[in-house]
């Protein structure tokens, strides 16, 4: 059934399907939120691939990273009537679906998981230098590997990282020059043995 | 850091976009649909946040109003105070809580907040009269919230039969916790 005249959004960006695509995010998210479920699914399929990016570096289990990005979406659905539009989607998705890396990985330390079972947990295990890479970003800590992935892997922003990590820009641009060079260090050693 | 490839921080935050990307399981954007899908959202009321605003400004408004006439409606009626009413308070006076229904009630008069012209002597009686340091010629009565109305009137009857001459003071009345007491203080 066609959308009443005045109820329809911009025909030019949003009359079917293929006009959909290349709405963007904050478009996608007000259609969202009047319960639009077409528009939720285009800004699914846009992100899918950069979450679980982002889950898995963090959490480093692909089975956790499935679930923060499942759980994560499923919240950001319920919530986006509270998204005002203030900041880009991109940053409030990201910062969703973190807060539940971040309690994976409490829930980890509780239960005392141990890391390396994690690690080879994971089937992205090429065996080139793309592993020492991955191995490497592994070994360092939590709070300096979300900085790594979200700066470097991502490529946020450093202030889009800040909103995301929910941090002051300063703390991650510090992190990141520490994580950095805790990776460099670790790739080096490697490459020596 | 060195001019290594694997140290260069440059070359490894390429490395690390290039090679640290990885792709969403098949079927996750499915899941996430078919959750979504099966709890639709309930539709925004969003009519209902301005309408809701202007009952609140309305319903401030119409009290805003309704407190000022009051207001000037006892400025009225406080002028128009009769001997009759001041007999009335005066017996009151004695006892108060006899008579506070009555005169809380919105039909009864209300009292000014400020009676000009109260005797010394008879404001003294209420409670002593602290020393001012700046010689004032009014003071702060701190009054129950009990008794205001009462002592309101009484303030008035005194003022009203002042004798030429004698010294007096404009008292301004502060109503207090009804467990307080009845204080005169420096304004």
């Amino acid at each position: 059934m066609a959308l009443p005249r005045l109820l329809a959004a911009p025909a030019a960006t949003y009359d079917g399907r293929m006009r959909l695509q290349d709405a963007s995010d904050e478009w996608l998210a007000k259609r969202a939120a009047r319960g639009d479920a077409d528009a939720f699914e285009q800004l699914v399929l846009r992100y899918q691939d950069r979450l679980y990016t982002l889950a898995l570096r963090v959490t480093l289990s692909e089975p956790d990273a499935r679930d923060c990005v499942q759980e994560g979406l499923i919240s950001a659905w319920r919530a986006i009537d509270r998204f005002r539009g203030d900041a880009r989607f991109s940053t409030w998705i990201y910062r969703i679906v973190l807060r539940k890396a971040y309690d994976v990985l409490d829930r980890r330390k509780r239960t005392a998981e141990p890391m390396e079972e994690i690690v080879i947990a994971s089937s992205d295990r090429p065996a080139d230098d793309r592993l020492d890479l991955i191995a490497a970003l592994a070994t360092l800590e939590p709070e300096f590997r979300a900085a790594v992935v979200a700066c470097d892997v991502i490529g946020m922003s450093m202030d889009e990282a800040a909103a995301a990590l929910e941090v002051p820009a300063g703390t991650v641009k510090s992190r990141l020059h520490r994580g950095r060079s805790r990776l460099a260090a670790e790739l080096e050693a490697h490459r020596a043995s | 850091m060195t001019d290594n490839g694997h140290t260069d921080y440059e070359q490894l935050a390429r490395r690390l976009h290039e090679q640290g990307q990885a792709q969403a399981p098949p079927g996750l954007a499915g899941d996430v649909m078919r959750q979504v899908r099966a709890e639709p959202r309930r539709p925004q009321r969003t009519w209902l946040r301005p309408v809701a605003l202007c009952a609140a400004v309305a319903v401030l408004l119409a009290a805003s109003i309704g407190g000022l006439a009051r207001i000037g409606g006892s400025g009225q009626s406080s002028s128009a105070g009769s001997a009759a009413e001041t007999r009335s308070a005066g017996s009151a006076a004695g006892s108060p809580q006899k008579h506070l229904g009555n005169l809380a009630s919105p039909d009864a008069v209300r009292p000014e907040r400020r009676v000009a012209g109260v005797p010394a002597d008879k404001l003294a009686t209420l409670s002593p009269l602290p020393f001012c340091a700046a010689q004032a010629h009014s003071y702060a009565l701190r009054v129950p919230t009990g008794r205001y109305a009462t002592v309101i009137r009484q303030l008035q009857a005194w003022a009203a039969a002042k004798p030429a001459g004698a010294p007096a003071y404009d008292v301004q009345i502060l109503s207090a916790a009804a467990s307080a007491r009845l204080a005169l203080t420096c304004p």
